[in-house]
């Protein structure tokens, strides 16, 4: 294995891989914690040394929005148009990769609905530009650990946090009984043979398979994680499929016991005739998170714009109204008022921040460099 | 008579010249210079000389993917001939109103957007879709057909069926009628003048649809992700992941030049087969 992995590849419990994080300041960056070097670690220790921003929070034309669909109250979005007389155009993307691509082909979007996970290819690919969050006058609302989140933690910014929500799994209590709260689960109930589902996303389900063998989420290990690979494979004979289209399983009674997102299980519980039957929780070997966050375009022909959206969106009442929305937590007061008022009737979705945030090794970081190329092989031989 | 100047032949045919050089050769191009490339952090295309990707691709745990995705096609193909002649058959035959009618309706579900197609079988298929209500109201248990191969299948029998009819119907309806009377004036029955007269002159109409189904069929990918299960991934879904999901453009690029040679040699198979058998077809000489 080449020393471009950003991840150390000696085998690391997840135990030890906490035990070192525990050392580490506050505020140190993620390469830092994990002993990381190359270009994951470079992009996120360049947060330390980021550009000087140009931008400011003023109206300098339309807004072009690229974003997932059904992610923003309309009310939110037509009372900033109203206001500042400026048109906003939502274009939609279907996974975190596509606006990874469409950013490095050079197309022009102002503001785009980005992620944590893949801060290190946007900024080491110079998809973003910066921000001065003393420039934002709801700044302020942002909970603390999102005021220096440890992934953006620069005097300038690239992202402004928008919803976020630990990765879990969600079962039909009519058809399985005695979950064990781990990982585990997924692998261990013959009875939902066939109604099993994981995520088609390989960070998430090779992450969880690496939590279950006690490894650290983000490995670059690759004897680790081939072993992780190698317990997938005797969990695809029970599997009814891998894919990322969570809610209809769960509302359709097809899919039994999902690895799935906490947002998508709510939508299913909302939309299900018997959502008495729809249960969820974080396993407590490891809860992998990330937050889908605000950020300009390098190319954006609107920055200022973007900007002052991004600030409108951190407004108490438009935080609140995104909130509910959207089912999640979104890192500002609003929010996160919005979702503990939503997960009082489900108190199976609240999770603690304290617990969840600020464990470094819960955060998915999307592979890059050798880690790709590791983790490729493993989960093509795996859908094979 | 006077021969019309060569050159507005050229002319002509240069518009569609650029379009296709352009739209087909240039992009071909790229795909196979990215496959000896490698990737950039943000998984864009670096141009360079490296077999990795190719070797990656003759991995062993690639073999099963390409059987079964050949399998799928092929069995998709022979139910597509199976469903298809008989509906062109009698379209063209015996109810050229109503026939045209049927053919109308199986065409028009291409104006639907594929994936909304595939969507709806979802749907359908479901445990708890209409398909399962039915057999379960006739009190027959609930069967699992989401994700099963069964599914795949059936998916992309839907979505190529209207390839296969359009050419067999052309075929038959340029069928000379003549040629169906002179076999039962030779005493032949209505079987053996199917057998032996119609079948055989309709060949290149079959043929056709082979190939207008099987090709695509080989390179289908949302079927089996929307129908499939774990265990019905194409080699389609393979190649779509490495461009939208892994960040590995030039891997997905290698998989795709190795895909595009075998449907090449399918397809010089297949012609080949076609022009002996359209040859024997018009001799008479069973090819």
């Amino acid at each position: 294995m080449s020393n471009d992995l950003p991840f150390s590849t000696d085998p690391l419990s997840r135990r030890q891989l906490l035990k070192a994080g525990a050392g580490v300041v506050a505020g140190g960056t993620l390469a830092t914690l994990l002993g990381a070097s190359g270009p994951v670690a470079s992009a996120f220790a360049s947060t330390a040394k980021v550009p000087t921003p140009t931008v400011k929070p003023t109206i300098d034309g339309d807004l072009n929005w690229l974003t997932w669909a059904e992610y923003i109250p309309p009310k939110v979005v037509t009372s900033f148009e109203k206001k500042y007389g400026v048109k906003v155009t939502q274009s939609y993307m279907t996974d975190d990769e596509q606006y990874v691509q469409k950013l490095a082909a050079g197309e022009p979007f102002d503001l785009i609905t980005t992620n944590s996970a893949y801060l290190p290819q946007s900024v080491g690919g110079n998809l973003l530009q910066t921000f001065d969050p003393s420039d934002l006058k709801n700044f302020h609302q942002l909970i603390d650990f999102y005021q220096h989140p440890f992934y953006d933690d620069a005097q300038y910014r690239y992202t402004v946090p928008y919803g976020y929500g630990p990765t879990g799994i969600a079962y039909l209590s009519n058809k399985v009984s005695n979950v064990s709260h781990t990982w585990n689960d997924l692998f261990d109930h013959p009875e939902a043979k066939g109604h099993v589902y994981v995520l088609d996303q390989l960070e998430e389900t090779i992450g969880a398979a690496l939590l279950r063998d006690g490894y650290p989420l983000n490995s670059g290990s690759s004897a680790q994680v081939q072993k992780a690979v190698k317990s997938l494979m005797t969990l695809k004979p029970d599997l009814g499929g891998i894919t990322t289209n969570v809610t209809p399983l769960l509302t359709s009674g097809q899919g039994w016991l999902v690895h799935a997102w906490a947002t998508n299980v709510y939508e299913a519980i909302e939309a299900s005739k018997t959502p008495e039957d729809i249960k969820f929780y974080l396993p407590t070997d490891g809860a992998p998170v990330a937050a889908d966050t605000l950020s300009i375009g390098k190319n954006a022909k609107s920055p200022g714009t973007a900007l002052l959206f991004i600030d409108w969106v951190l407004q108490e009442d438009n935080n609140y109204a995104l909130g509910q929305y959207a089912a999640q937590k979104t890192g500002a007061k609003g929010g996160n008022a919005a979702f503990d008022d939503l997960v009082k009737k489900y108190p199976m979705f609240k999770f603690d921040d304290e617990k969840v945030l600020s464990d470094r090794g819960n955060w998915k970081i999307y592979p890059t460099g050798s880690r790709l190329s590791l983790y490729n092989q493993e989960w093509n031989a795996f859908e094979a | 008579m006077r021969r019309p100047n060569r050159r507005i032949y050229d002319f002509l045919l240069l518009p569609g010249g650029i379009v296709q050089l352009l739209l087909f050769l240039v992009p071909i191009g790229a795909v196979v210079l990215f496959s000896f490339g490698t990737t950039n952090i943000v998984g864009l295309p670096k141009i360079g000389f490296t077999w990795a990707n190719y070797s990656e691709a003759l991995q062993s745990f690639y073999i099963p993917v390409l059987l079964r995705t050949a399998l799928f096609a092929a069995v998709a193909t022979v139910i597509c001939i199976l469903l298809g002649y008989p509906l062109a058959y009698y379209a063209a035959r015996y109810a050229p109103r109503l026939g045209r009618v049927m053919i109308a309706a199986t065409v028009l579900t291409w104006l639907v957007d594929y994936l909304v197609r595939i969507y709806a079988w979802t749907a359908l298929l479901d445990d708890n879709g209409l398909i399962n209500n039915v057999i379960s109201d006739l009190g027959f248990g609930r069967v699992q057909m989401l994700g099963s191969n069964g599914a795949v299948v059936v998916g992309l029998v839907y979505v190529y069926l209207p390839l296969m009819v359009l050419p067999v119907y052309a075929s038959l309806t340029d069928l000379d009628p003549a040629l169906i009377e002179a076999g039962k004036d030779l005493y032949g029955s209505p079987r053996a003048t199917f057998w032996h007269v119609t079948l055989p002159s309709t060949r290149r109409g079959v043929l056709g649809g082979v190939l207008l189904v099987f090709l695509p069929a080989l390179g289908d990918f949302a079927t089996a992700q929307f129908l499939g299960g774990p265990q019905s991934a194409m080699i389609g879904n393979v190649i779509n992941d490495q461009f939208t999901n892994s960040g590995s453009a030039t891997f997905g690029s290698a998989l795709t030049v190795l895909l595009l040679i075998v449907l090449l040699v399918g397809l010089l198979v297949v012609g080949r087969f076609a022009r002996g058998a359209i040859s024997g077809a018009r001799t008479g000489v069973p090819a």
